[in-house]
């Protein structure tokens, strides 16, 4: 009975605070303060929708930790900035999280180059901080520090699983990405796994559009001179929207096999347009892991939100999830206490399988998916058949690598 | 206008900030630190528009070089920061030398878009030469322990910033900046009268240059990063909008501006989910009923209130009338 005497004063105090006009929170919290969680990411810009359901994830998996009584008795409040895609601005809001608001953990931002700039403030304050988006390798490479976590498949990893999951059959192979640092390091990686993988396939050709490019003609008819076997991609968003509805007119997906990045949101954006038969890359996609904690995710998601969750609300529930697991078995909010935690974890997630962190880099053992666009009648729009799962300890730089990158 | 009444609030700004730590916590010190190093970029700008009359849309250039000579001195060479943000000037000034050779010959749009153009070129070659700069995700750079803590680095900033804007205020009072006054006016006479204009708009361009550059030292280890986005286009535009909004023809004008933006920006991020049309908003109010910006809309009004009971010639006046004769050679 005691716990419904604490909802009803809990209810009671809470009312009476709203009606104050105060903080209805901070008012029914008074004896046990929320653990704080601090998410800075880009809501504005051309990453917006990425970040939207980044928040959503973790605010789902918040919802649920606190309706099961919260961690130590303390219930879960998410404080949420706008970045703008602008470093600087992570910068500002990182720190302000952290010493204004005191916020007690701190997951993952956006875009890479935000992901750089809040990594760097909680290196300087020794606040455990959990990635859920941004994966440049440097995040694990030189820039690593002790308080570092993620659960994203780094840049490294996406683009040897594209090299290492492609038939060998593909030998001469056309490269088209966004003049952009993380594309011009996927076809490095990509390149230098294929010649392990299959030595016989070369990189003939490669288009280096920049980001935001309207017109993708000139691109096309190169890639198509070329006459590649394959053509591997890594535009993404609006860049991806518009050279696919631009190539299709040119016959090119008819003409060559495509093979690219993908994320749900460009999936959800070109519906019925999405060609059949692509080659897509995923990061953590709903429809990759069936059955088991994913299904009941995606229904408490499309209540919550009326919308399918997407790879990013996919990695933000699982990262607050993780992080929440590590507090409680912590059982205190000290930050070394939680890193310790995090380091030894072993979380069963939405996607299956364990995920742990390893001690060089804590990158966590995520796996990352590759499939054929088609129809599932049960979505509004194209999915991945026929989809491979390929694991990290196949395709993540070994330690040896990572401490060199570190020199 | 006398030299006192443009000090004044200078001083008392001074003091302010030196008084600010104790009164406020570390997040608003870090703020404050960003609106010192912002200010100091719009001061620098404004030598250009305000003084000279040259409308740069290429200033995040040099600002850019500044952060970056120190975040390379320091990940390439191990050179720590304070020698870093000794040479930034050196560094940015010389690469304004090079720019300004080329730009001053040209006026008004001309030279708004040649500036912008070599701008962009600096901007390309810094977020594609990955091996060098790390491209478009930045260059790490880290304080030293003694500057770590937010006060420590804050009063840091506050002393470089002060140095450089009393170095501006000499600047604005001396024969040199008498002669870009009267080639901002026209510098028909002003060749006329024996000024080498060229020279004199190149010196003023390779001081504000560097000026912006030691603006640019003190960002990189600020936010423990060079960014690419801090030369980009966008970066230039800001000084433009703090310098109008603040006000062009007052020496404390850009110091308002960036103190509006910056805490504009800052409240506006984090509280709502349209930023863009709050900016709009105020941008359009700042531009139809405050077309001299605060600064100057502010001085406006304070004349007119003193000049009612003698109203013998005011300095506003004059000055318009000096404008306005300058403007017709």
């Amino acid at each position: 009975m005691t716990s419904f005497g604490t909802l009803t004063r809990r209810g009671v105090t809470a009312l009476l605070a709203a009606a104050l006009g105060a903080g209805a929170f901070t008012g029914a919290q008074a004896q046990q303060p929320p653990i704080k969680i601090g998410l800075t990411t880009d809501l504005t810009g051309i990453a917006a929708a990425y970040a939207r359901g980044q928040v959503n994830g973790v605010e789902l998996a918040i919802a649920e930790i606190n309706a099961a009584g919260g961690i130590m008795g303390r219930k879960l409040e998410l404080l949420v900035r706008d970045s703008q895609l602008r470093p600087e601005l992570g910068t500002s809001h990182t720190r302000d999280l952290i010493t204004r608001e005191k916020v007690d953990f701190l997951i993952g931002p956006d875009a890479s180059s935000v992901g750089v700039a809040v990594s760097a403030v909680a290196k300087q304050y020794k606040k455990v901080v959990v990635m859920t988006i941004p994966n440049t390798p440097r995040l694990v490479g030189e820039l690593y520090h002790p308080h570092f976590f993620t659960i994203v498949p780094s840049g490294t990893m996406l683009a040897r699983a594209m090299a290492e999951g492609l038939d060998k059959k593909y030998k001469s192979i056309a490269f088209i990405g966004g003049d952009y640092e993380a594309s011009h390091q996927a076809v490095k990686y990509f390149g230098d796994w294929l010649a392990k993988v299959n030595p016989e396939a070369k990189i003939t050709n490669t288009q280096w559009p920049k980001l935001g490019e309207p017109d993708f003609t000139p691109y096309i008819t190169q890639l198509l001179s070329s006459k590649p076997d394959l053509i591997f991609s890594y535009l993404w968003g609006s860049d991806l929207i518009a050279f696919i509805k631009q190539a299709k007119s040119y016959g090119l997906f008819e003409r060559t096999k495509f093979a690219t990045l993908l994320f749900l949101d460009d999936l959800r954006a070109l519906g019925s347009e999405m060609p059949d038969g692509i080659l897509g890359q995923m990061y953590a996609p709903p429809f990759g892991t069936k059955g088991g904690k994913m299904d009941t995710f995606i229904q408490a998601f499309n209540a919550k939100y009326n919308a399918y969750p997407s790879d990013w609300a996919v990695m933000a529930y699982d990262g607050m999830m993780l992080l929440a697991q590590g507090i409680k078995a912590a059982n205190s909010v000290d930050q070394e206490a939680v890193r310790t935690a995090l380091e030894g974890i072993k979380y069963e997630g939405l996607q299956g399988g364990v995920t742990t962190f390893r001690e060089v880099d804590h990158q966590g053992n995520v796996p990352s998916f590759l499939g054929v666009t088609g129809k599932d009648d049960k979505l509004p729009f194209k999915t991945l058949v026929d989809i491979k799962r390929i694991e990290a300890d196949k395709v993540w730089p070994t330690p040896q690598e990572i401490l060199a990158e570190r020199k | 206008m006398g030299w006192r009444r443009e000090a004044a609030p200078l001083l008392v700004l001074l003091a302010t900030m030196a008084a600010l730590p104790f009164l406020v916590g570390e997040s608003d010190v870090y703020l404050a630190n960003d609106f010192l190093i912002t200010a100091l970029f719009a001061m620098s700008f404004n030598l250009l528009l305000g003084q000279a009359g040259m409308l740069s849309f290429g200033h995040a250039a040099f600002y850019g070089l500044g952060a970056y000579t120190v975040a390379l001195l320091y990940s390439k060479l191990g050179v720590p920061i304070v020698p870093g943000i000794l040479a930034a000037p050196l560094v940015a000034g010389v690469m304004a030398l090079a720019i300004g050779f080329f730009v001053v010959r040209l006026e008004g749009m001309y030279f708004a878009m040649l500036s912008l153009s070599f701008a962009q070129l600096i901007f390309s070659v810094v977020s594609s030469w990955y091996s060098f700069t790390g491209g478009d995700n930045g260059l790490p750079v880290s304080p030293p322990d003694w500057l770590l803590p937010t006060n420590a680095y804050y009063y840091f900033t506050l002393a470089v910033v002060s140095v450089c804007i009393g170095l501006l205020f000499l600047v604005r009072r001396s024969t040199f900046g008498a002669a870009l006054a009267a080639i901002r006016e026209n510098p028909q006479r002003a060749a006329y009268l024996g000024l080498n204009v060229r020279v004199y708009q190149l010196a003023a361009f390779v001081l504000a240059g560097a000026l912006a550059g030691v603006a640019g030292s003190l960002r990189s280890p600020l936010q423990q990063m060079a960014f690419p986005s801090l030369l980009y286009w966008t970066q230039s535009a800001d000084p433009v909008l703090m310098t109008l909004a603040g006000g062009v023809g007052a020496f404390i004008g850009p110091i308002v501006g960036a103190a509006l933006f910056v805490l504009l920006t800052f409240v506006v991020t984090s509280h709502t989910d349209y930023p863009l049309f709050a900016f709009g908003a105020v941008v359009l109010v700042l531009v139809l009923f405050l077309p001299k910006g605060i600064v100057g809309t502010v001085e406006g009004w304070w004349d007119r209130r003193r000049a009612k009971p003698a109203p013998a010639t005011p300095p506003q006046a004059a000055h318009a009338a000096a404008q306005q004769e300058g403007s017709r050679p």
